[in-house]
Formats: structure tokens, C-alpha cells, sequence
């Protein structure tokens, strides 16, 4: 027996058996071990949870999500004068979830009678700030909108339509989201969630107890999972933090991530947060996250418009996007729906006549949008290219950028109809492909592109990158060359279309010859470009100088260098679509260069802006020079080798262009633009084998059909004062009198050199020129 | 009967002549068809080519330009060149404005593109023209 169990006298104190057990207790406890483990097991609990802590800021406080960025096509601006048709209107507001209906009261509907359409816009945003809501009236006669009235009574000079969103630049999960903040969720909304998923919400610490026990007692009885006890702060942080993994950890580690959360953020930065985070629904490969995007989804609008019963739907998704998908099971969705609207009845939000109309409408969806990101991929390809000039790669999936391109949906769409309709005309051969540019021609904004013949196919982009040999595509370079020498040449400078061979110093030579292996004698300069002649370009640019049509093409915004031979004259060199259009650009705009665009602004996530592209323009052709070689290139469309385009086109709407063919009619090239519109079209082989068109019978064909169906303005290109107009006898050569028969008004740059004068021919010999002009 | 079958001749040959003319006339109306000169296509009527609303926009970048608001008024003007690029005003605003940023290139390229789109006397014109002279 030991010391310790005598008292002071030395005897035995009693031991009792109960005495014996808390001793014993007090004993295990106090063991070392058992203190040690303890600590331990504390340390580990409090290391566990700055673990945790830190896991919950960091994302919280750091960028929560990648969001992809937002590419937006030219937001639609309706004024008196602009050029519209109905089909292009209607086709427009398609895109856009418009519906058309009896009566325009709401924003997103349209009405159309005869040639009046009245529509009410949706509010959005664009980088010039907050567009309204506007109720308005217009007309489209002519192809020209007239009569803008406003229905509200304001002023009403431009409506601006939401832009349409063309795509998106996404990161490697792809997922969709819009961000709004707490102000900006509806009412109903947050009403609707605390009903059906968290009463309790404003009052709890992350984690209910009450509502966990309340939950079990329910599911036990119901003998299955009918109710949830998880909070709406457990539910973000399984979806923000964790796996959907069930197991005693997964639910230790959301529980006390759920308290910290609530220790650190306020109630409403939990609840955007959820709003923003919430999984409902799924576009093919692209998850749909958040209200806001949601409702753009499924009814094609903004969180903001939508009713009661819109939100209601979504809120009764959250179920199970899937289950309660209210496109595929409608029935079951709007049942849920109306549990939810009762539930809002309940708390006193609606009332009875409220209720019943939400619960008797109908859920309103809009057809299913499609949020590919290759809708234009052509197209988004120059958009990437621009900006990564800018932005890093990261920043440009990850950040939530807005991006505003220069995309006319409409002239895209009939471009991408001509590729289509046209190519199975023109030839039967399916691995013959295609790529189209078109720009403004006032603007240099590109409007359109296509890159393959399957246009929505992303994959090799040939109007970026597909190099080919241009043909007699490169002709106006030369003619324009020769017509920047007024003293020397002018549009009837005769020029001799006959056979020759070039004998290089190293022995090679060359021998260019027409296309149909023909000769055509003397004639004027302006019908040797319409017509196309080799022999005759040929000679012409011999005579001017390679280096001086190598500089030409530099002014023209050839950047890359060209060929330092006289094949080039003749086209032997390679460029790509969108080096054409940037060289046909600066002749359509009258000798103004301007970069090509395929974007407007860019904005941050919050529409602050951080680039713009502005208009940009440069004089670097003499305007004179510009004329004539317009002159000649419309003489192109009127009797040469482009005038099968007037088959379809009106004959007021006048229009320059040139076609081109290379050897062995590998390529089929046709470049050509109106007072508005300039369009590049390519047609030819990947493997460069040979085709069976040529610049006429194959890309024309493409180009005039796309032309022909949008709406625009003809060349009205203003003459220069130095320039006059001179009456020109096309069959004898010779400068005549006015109205001369066989006489054509012919502009001329400063003093006709070279040229003969002779009058009109009267008598006999009128008539026999009378005779002839039968023939 | 063989001066009837003259006459017949004479009067045939006068026509023709004046059909003739008629056609000369129509060329001369399309080539020096100015600007303004609309397409007939889908019955489209003869409107004149600058909108109202552009002038509006031009009224809106005069303001903001006076208050030094140079980015705001750049993009009413942006806005107004896509509604309108051929309207000569857009393009001397746009110079003014990089006159006073001191964009002195950008001003000159503006100015000149003026002179290609109005005619030699219009105010716009002798305006572009008394500020390249300054310029250079």
C-alpha cells in the first residue's frame, strides 16, 4: 500500500469502491498518453479548420469563376434611311428571341403589317452606356427604313437594338454564365428561395440543426429523401468548394466551411454568390450557371424582365435541372412551378388573383439558343487573332471580357447562303471549297466571313490563311500604276494586245498569251482591264516597271513581299483572302487606306471599357487616278468579264469589280464592291488541282447572289476637279463630239495626250456607221 | 408611190436618229450620277443618302467636343461615320478633334478625306482646306 493512501496519523484511510472508479477515471484522463493525444487530436482540429478557412477565402476573395468571354455581333441601329428589307428585319429579330405578335406591349415583341413594324426593344447595355426600353414604329419601303416615330412620345432619331450574342471565348470547362450582383436579383427571387430551400436563411450560422433534425423525422417517415436540411450556404459550398461526393467527411468538411463562410461574407454576398454559382442546365457541351444566365436561356431575357412565374420556373430547377427541364417536361415543371407560387402566396408575396394568374400562365420558353462557340468560326477567328495582339490567352477565357465585333449578322447570313446554294451549282466536285470576305466600304469594318464551304465548320480558315496565286485579281494594281502618270497614261491610252517573248539574261524566258489564245490588235487601256487581256497587261506593266507595281501594291496595304518578277503582272503571287480585301479596300474607298477591323470595343465583365478600335484612314492613291481606274473596273461589270452579274443585279445598281482566273483554273477569284459593300470570294482545291471555273462562271456567281440580296447603295463616287469627262468614239479611238454615235463619256485626268480628234460623221457616212450599229 | 416610200424612209431615219439620242442621254445620266444617286433595286426610292439621326449624332460630339469630352465625342462620331461615310461634316469634326488633341496626322488624314467629299466652295471644304494649310 502506498504513502498516499495514509492520512496525516498515519492511518489507513477507508477506500470505497466508488472512491476506487473516479479515481481510476480521473487517472485514464490524466494519463500522458491521453493528454497527448488530445492535444494532437485539438492541433490537428485547429490546423483542419485554418485549412479550411483559407480554402473559403481564397476562392471567395479571389476570382470565383472563369468566365468565358462575351462576343457580341454589331448591335442593329434602326433611322430613317438606313438600309433594311423585311427578311433581313425579321430574320434579325429572330436571332435576338423576338417574338412576333398582334400587339407590341413588352419588351422582346414585334408586329408587322404590310410595310409598318412596330417593336418594343429590350433594355441593355452597350459600352456607350444603358440603352432603354423603346416602344416604336417604322416603315420599310425601297429597302430603306422611313418614318421612325417613337410610340412613348420621346425623341426617337436611332433605336438601338441588344446586340446579338455570337459566341463565346471559353475556358477549358466550358460553362455560361452572366454575373449580377445582390441589387440586381429580383425580389421574387430571393423570396422564392428562401420559401423552397431555406427559410431560415437571415438567421442561421451556415448550418441549421433544427432543419437537419427536421428533415430526418420526414425522411424517416416518408421512408426516403423528401426533404433536404442542407442550408443554402451548406448547398454553395458543396457546389464552390466540394465534390458531390456523399460521405461523413464530404459533410464534416461542408458543415464547418458553411460556418466560416457565414463568420466572414455577409448574408447577400453568400446569396449572389449562390445566384451566380447555381448549376441549371445544360446547352450540349456548355453547362448554363447562374439566374441571370438562365433566364436568358430558357425565356430569352434579361433576370430583371422576367415575371413571377418566369422566376418561379427557375427557382424550381434547382431541383434538378434535368428533371424539371421545362422544354422537355413541361408538364412536371410548371406543376413544381405552381408549388412554388403557392409557397410565395403563403408568405404573402402574391395575391390570390396574383397567383392564380401566374399559376394559369404558360411557362413562356423560348426556343433553345444555341451557345456553341463556332456559330461564326471564321469570323471568331480574326476576332482571337486581334485581340491576342492585346490580351493574354488566359485573360481572354478567364475574365469575363464583352467583346464588340464588327459582325453584320445579316450580310453573314447571306454570304453563308451564296457559299452554300451556289457551290453545288457551279460545280459537282465536293472537295472543291470556298472562302469569303466582305467589309464596308466606307468603314473598313469587317462584316462577313466565311472560311470554308461548310460554314460553320472550325477548322483551316482559308480566308485568313489559305495563300493562293491571285491571277488577273492583281490587273487593277498595274492599270492603276499607269493611271497615276496623267501625262503619260489615260483611260484610252491605246495599248497593243499582240504576242510577245521576254529572253531573261539567264537564259529563261516568258511568254504570257490570253485566255482564249487569241489576239485583239490596239485598244483603249480601260477596255484591256474590262476584258482582262494578258497580252496587253503585260506590255503595260513592262513598260511601267516591276518595282513600280510592287510599290503600288505596298500603297494599296500589300504589306508582305511580292513577286519581283514580270509574272506579276499577270497575278503570280500569293495572297490570302483578307490580303485581297485589304488591297480592294483602299480602291473602293477612293483611295483611302484604312486597317481592316473585325472588332469595335472591348469592355471588363462590369462594361468598364478597356479598348476601343476606332476609325482610321489615310489618303495614299491621288483620288484622280482612283476615278479612272473605278471608271474602268465598273466597264468590268458593264461589258467585260464580270457583266454576267447584271443577269441578276439591277442595272442601277452600279458596281466595280474584277474577276480572276489562274492557270489551269486552279483559282476562281472575284473581287467587287457597290457604295457600300466590298466582297472578296475565293472557289478553288486544297490540293491546287485544277478546277473547271473560272473567276466568271465560279466566285461571281457566289458574289452576285450575296450582293443581290442585301440591301445597299451603288457607287457614287464624287469626280475630282481635275478630272473631265471627254466624249470617246470607242471603235475608232479618237476623241468626237457629244452624242456621236458610238460616242461614250470617258473621264479623263488632265489633257487627253495622244489622242485624235475627229467629228462626227454626217452623210453617207452616217449612215453607213447607222448600218453597222445593227450589227 | 416611190415618193411616199421616200417620205416612209426619211420619217424612219429621223426616228431611229432621235431613239439614238435618247440613249446617249441616259449614259450621260448614269456615269455622272453624283452623290445622292440611289439603286433601283426592289423599288427603293430616291432618299437622300445622309440621315437625319447622323446629324443629331454630329450635334451631340459638337457638345461634348466643347466640353473637352474628347472620348465621348470620338465615339458619337464613330457611330455617325458607320451611319453616314460619306458625309463630309463627320470627317471635319473628326479633324478638329485631333487638331486639339494635337493628333496632327490623324487631323491631316481627316481634313483631306473632307476635300474628296464636297465640293471645291462648300463651307466644309474651305474650312478642311484653311486647316491643312495651317497644318502644313
Amino acid at each position: 500500500m502506498s504513502d498516499r493512501n495514509k492520512n496525516g496519523s498515519g492511518k489507513k484511510k477507508p477506500v470505497s469502491a466508488g472512491n476506487n472508479a473516479s479515481t481510476v477515471n480521473q487517472s485514464w484522463l490524466k494519463h500522458p498518453l491521453v493528454i497527448k493525444t488530445g492535444v494532437v487530436l485539438i492541433l490537428v482540429f485547429i490546423a483542419w479548420l485554418i485549412y479550411l478557412d483559407a480554402q473559403v477565402r481564397y476562392k471567395f476573395e479571389g476570382k470565383r469563376w472563369a468566365l468565358p468571354a462575351q462576343v457580341y455581333a454589331r448591335a442593329l441601329e434602326v433611322y430613317d434611311g438606313r438600309a433594311l428589307n423585311m427578311d433581313n428585319l425579321e430574320n434579325e429579330l429572330a436571332l435576338l428571341n423576338y417574338q412576333r405578335v398582334d400587339q407590341p406591349s413588352r419588351p422582346g415583341d414585334y408586329s408587322v403589317r404590310g410595310a409598318q413594324v412596330e417593336l418594343v426593344s429590350r433594355a441593355h447595355d452597350l459600352p456607350d452606356g444603358t440603352h432603354l426600353s423603346r416602344h416604336f414604329r417604322f416603315s420599310i419601303r425601297g429597302d430603306v427604313v422611313q418614318n421612325l416615330t417613337a410610340v412613348d412620345g420621346q425623341n426617337a432619331s436611332i433605336v438601338t437594338l441588344e446586340p446579338f450574342k455570337m459566341g463565346g471565348i471559353y475556358p477549358h470547362v466550358k460553362e455560361e454564365r452572366l454575373l449580377v450582383s445582390y441589387d440586381e436579383l429580383p425580389e421574387s427571387l430571393i423570396l422564392a428561395l428562401l420559401v423552397t430551400e431555406d427559410r431560415d436563411f437571415f438567421s442561421h450560422w451556415g448550418v441549421a440543426p433544427l432543419s437537419i433534425a427536421r428533415a430526418m423525422v420526414a425522411n424517416i417517415r416518408a421512408g426516403r429523401v423528401v426533404q433536404g436540411g442542407s442550408t443554402l450556404t451548406q448547398q454553395l459550398v458543396k457546389n464552390f468548394y466540394l465534390s458531390r461526393e456523399r460521405s461523413i467527411w464530404r459533410k464534416l468538411n461542408e458543415a464547418f466551411m458553411a460556418l466560416l463562410l457565414e463568420v466572414h461574407y455577409s448574408k447577400e454576398a453568400i446569396l449572389e454568390t449562390y445566384a451566380n454559382d447555381i448549376f441549371l442546365g445544360q446547352a450540349g457541351k456548355t453547362a448554363i450557371h447562374g439566374f441571370a444566365m438562365a433566364s436568358r436561356f430558357y425565356f430569352g431575357k434579361d433576370l430583371s424582365q422576367c415575371s413571377v412565374g418566369e422566376v418561379a420556373t427557375l427557382v424550381a430547377m434547382l431541383k434538378g435541372p434535368s428533371y424539371f427541364d421545362p422544354r422537355r417536361f413541361p408538364e412536371r415543371t410548371t406543376e413544381r412551378r405552381n408549388l412554388i407560387l403557392k409557397l410565395l402566396y403563403d408568405v404573402d408575396f402574391l395575391s390570390m388573383a396574383e397567383l392564380q394568374t401566374a399559376q394559369g400562365s404558360p411557362l413562356n420558353v423560348v426556343r433553345k439558343p444555341s451557345l456553341q462557340t463556332n456559330r461564326y468560326p471564321a469570323f471568331m477567328d480574326l476576332v482571337k487573332r486581334q485581340l491576342k495582339q492585346e490580351y493574354h490567352e488566359d485573360d481572354l477565357r478567364t475574365e469575363g471580357l464583352r467583346i464588340y465585333t464588327t459582325l453584320d449578322p445579316q450580310v453573314q447570313r447571306e454570304v453563308e447562303r451564296a457559299v452554300k446554294e451556289k457551290l453545288p451549282q457551279v460545280s459537282k466536285d465536293p472537295s472543291l471549297q470556298a472562302a469569303a470576305v466582305v467589309t464596308g466600304v466606307g468603314t473598313g469594318e469587317v462584316l462577313a466571313m466565311v472560311g470554308d464551304r461548310r460554314t460553320r465548320y472550325e477548322g483551316f480558315n482559308r480566308a485568313l490563311d489559305a495563300e493562293r496565286q491571285i491571277g488577273s485579281l492583281i490587273k487593277p494594281a498595274v492599270y492603276l500604276t499607269a493611271l497615276r502618270q496623267p501625262d503619260k497614261y489615260h483611260l484610252a491610252t491605246p495599248l497593243s494586245d499582240e504576242a510577245f517573248r521576254l529572253e531573261f539574261e539567264n537564259g529563261q524566258s516568258w511568254q504570257p498569251d490570253n485566255f482564249d489564245h487569241e489576239v485583239h490588235g490596239t485598244l483603249p487601256l480601260y477596255q484591256s482591264l474590262a476584258k482582262s487581256y494578258n497580252l496587253s497587261t503585260a506590255r503595260l506593266g513592262l513598260e511601267l516597271g516591276v518595282e513600280q507595281v510592287q510599290e503600288t501594291l505596298r500603297l494599296l496595304g500589300i504589306e508582305k513581299p511580292t513577286t519581283p518578277y514580270p509574272s506579276l503582272f499577270l497575278g503570280a503571287q500569293s495572297l490570302t483572302p483578307f490580303e485581297v480585301s485589304k488591297f480592294y479596300q483602299t480602291i473602293a474607298s477612293n483611295g483611302f487606306n484604312m486597317p481592316l477591323r473585325g472588332i469595335r470595343e472591348v469592355t471588363n465583365a462590369q462594361g468598364e471599357l478597356l479598348s476601343r478600335y476606332p476609325f482610321e484612314t489615310e489618303q495614299v492613291i491621288e483620288p484622280e487616278a482612283i476615278f479612272l481606274l473605278q471608271h474602268a473596273m465598273q466597264e468590268v461589270m458593264r461589258s467585260g468579264t464580270g457583266k454576267s452579274a447584271y443577269w441578276t443585279l439591277p442595272s442601277a445598281l452600279k458596281t466595280a469589280g474584277k474577276t480572276g482566273t489562274t492557270n489551269d483554273n486552279r483559282d476562281s477569284w472575284f473581287a467587287g464592291f457597290s457604295g457600300d459593300y466590298l466582297g472578296i470570294v475565293w472557289l478553288g482545291k486544297d490540293d491546287n488541282s485544277p478546277t473547271t471555273l473560272t473567276g466568271s462562271s465560279g466566285a461571281l456567281k457566289v458574289w452576285t447572289q450575296f450582293i443581290s440580296r442585301i440591301p445597299q447603295y451603288p457607287i457614287a463616287s464624287r469626280k475630282p476637279k481635275a478630272v473631265d469627262y471627254h466624249w470617246y468614239h470607242e471603235t475608232d479611238q479618237v476623241l468626237t463630239d457629244e452624242r456621236c454615235r458610238g460616242a461614250v463619256p470617258l473621264p479623263i485626268w488632265g489633257e487627253p495626250a495622244g489622242l485624235e480628234y475627229a467629228s462626227c460623221r454626217r452623210g453617207v457616212g452616217a449612215i453607213k456607221e447607222w448600218f453597222k450599229s445593227w450589227f | 408611190m416611190v415618193l411616199t416610200r421616200y417620205v416612209f424612209f426619211c420619217l424612219l431615219l429621223v426616228l431611229l436618229q432621235a431613239c439614238s439620242n435618247l440613249r446617249q442621254q441616259s449614259i450621260v445620266a448614269v456615269n455622272e450620277g453624283g452623290v445622292g444617286t440611289m439603286s433601283a433595286s426592289s423599288e427603293r426610292s430616291n432618299y437622300t443618302p445622309t440621315p437625319r439621326a447622323v446629324f443629331e449624332l454630329l450635334r451631340k460630339a459638337n457638345h461634348l467636343a466643347a466640353q473637352t469630352e474628347w472620348g465621348a465625342a470620338l465615339r458619337y462620331l464613330d457611330q455617325a461615320q458607320r451611319m453616314a461615310p460619306e458625309e463630309a461634316q463627320v470627317y471635319l469634326q473628326y479633324g478638329e478633334i485631333y487638331l486639339n488633341q494635337n493628333r496632327l496626322e490623324k487631323a491631316s488624314a481627316m481634313f483631306k478625306r473632307v476635300l474628296t467629299l464636297s465640293e471645291e466652295g462648300a463651307d466644309e471644304n474651305e474650312t478642311a482646306r484653311r486647316y491643312l494649310r495651317q497644318l502644313n
